[in-house]
């Protein structure tokens, strides 16, 4: 019988033997600039994700934006033109949203903000960074409501962790949007979607039904 | 007490990740080329794994540590062997084949030897549940595959490993 134990001190030491056998390994490789390029999004990626809390669990998403009629863009060169600027990467678990066109430094942001809520929740919490703004809201049972929009940023991307989620098509007002439900308790949905002239993405996530997030997703109206 | 939208990555978390990246993009580049032998594909495993290493880096709590050298290690180990299987699929390759890190061990440990014995995939979720602490959830994030997945996986590796230990007469 092997010991729980036993299996853990013989692993440590399987774990230091297999250290010591690469490290003869010889380490004088030149990467690609290929993969330095990659490499460079991953670690920009890497320095802004966001991540959601909710007062049971703290829950890791991403946040994204939508590209909607990713098909229609395949074949439309008037609908590719429209997009420009925004990507999504689809990974494992999670889908990544970002802005790869030009950053124009003279643009002034916009301000937005949701002009209906649901009743009981009030802002408390409100976070600007790199073009990518997010606002908090609460309601007496300590459900959270984020409403954050990205514009003209090329240092920020927005995950969303699809893993567990039923993606849906929906749209607010005329404009496509995405909407992510996750059927647990402690996990917000998620609707997400952009301006009319392509340049802001939209997110809103709560803990609210389909039909709420698309009412909040129409009243929002720029300050 | 409001638990809120807050930014993950803090200016050590921001540096965390980089720090990682350079201490050990040689070394991974290294350990995916001694599998896949071939200079694009090894680049992609380790592209691949600095993935998985920003989506879990809340697991890393010193990015320049033997532990850490030794995670990395598995997760590009890890890549490089789902490439490999990609690239054969079309022909039959069994989990059991032997892909991965070549180990020589000389110890008296009958039980280490038997785990550097296993096939690298199961080697892999022993070490990281019983060297590193990881729990099943967490392994199955870092290696990008379901719960259950992970579940069967540490079923089979322990099966494996206990037959591998009734050869060695420890059982």
């Amino acid at each position: 019988m092997i010991s729980e134990e036993m299996l853990r001190n013989a692993a440590i030491e399987a774990d230091h033997v297999l250290m010591d056998s690469i490290s003869q390994l010889e380490e004088c490789h030149e990467f690609s600039p290929h993969f330095e390029h990659n490499m460079k999004r991953i670690i920009r990626r890497a320095k802004h994700p966001l991540l959601y809390g909710s007062l049971k669990k703290v829950a890791c998403f991403v946040m994204v934006l939508l590209i909607s009629g990713s098909v229609f863009l395949t074949v439309n060169v008037e609908a590719r033109d429209a997009f420009v600027g925004w990507l999504r990467e689809a990974y494992e678990m999670f889908f990544v949203y970002h802005y790869d066109g030009e950053y124009f430094e003279d643009q002034l942001p916009k301000q937005y903000h949701l002009s209906w809520l649901p009743e009981g929740y009030t802002e408390f919490e409100r976070f600007e960074d790199a073009g990518n703004t997010t606002i908090c809201y609460v309601d007496d049972s300590g459900h959270l409501l984020s409403f954050s929009y990205l514009q003209n940023s090329v240092d920020s991307a927005w995950y969303i962790d699809v893993e567990n989620a039923a993606k849906h098509s929906a749209h607010v007002g005329s404009v496509p949007a995405e909407v992510f439900i996750f059927h647990a308790s402690d996990v917000s949905n998620v609707i997400v979607w952009k301006s009319e002239d392509n340049n802001t993405l939209f997110r809103i996530t709560a803990f609210l039904e389909e039909a709420d997030l698309i009412r909040m997703a129409e009243s929002v109206t720029a300050s | 007490m409001f638990i809120y939208l807050e930014m993950i990555e803090g200016p050590e978390d921001r540096s965390k990740f980089e720090q990682v990246y350079h201490a050990y993009r040689e070394l991974m580049f290294c350990v995916a080329y001694q599998i896949l032998h071939h200079h694009q594909d090894a680049e992609d495993a380790v592209q691949h794994a600095f993935l998985k290493v920003a989506e879990n880096i809340k697991k890393i709590s010193e990015p320049v540590c033997p532990k850490t050298r030794s995670y990395v290690v598995i997760i590009v180990e890890n890549k490089a062997i789902d490439m490999l299987r990609d690239r054969k699929k079309h022909s039959t390759v069994e989990l059991d084949d032997n892909y991965g890190i070549s180990v020589y061990y000389d110890g008296d440990h009958a039980l280490t030897r038997c785990i550097l014995q296993l096939p690298a995939r199961y080697r892999e979720i022993i070490l990281l549940k019983y060297s590193h602490g990881y729990n099943l959830h967490e392994i199955s994030q870092i290696m990008g595959i379901s719960l259950s997945a992970a579940i069967k996986l540490d079923q089979r590796a322990k099966k494996k490993l206990q037959s591998l230990c009734e050869k060695e007469g420890l059982l």
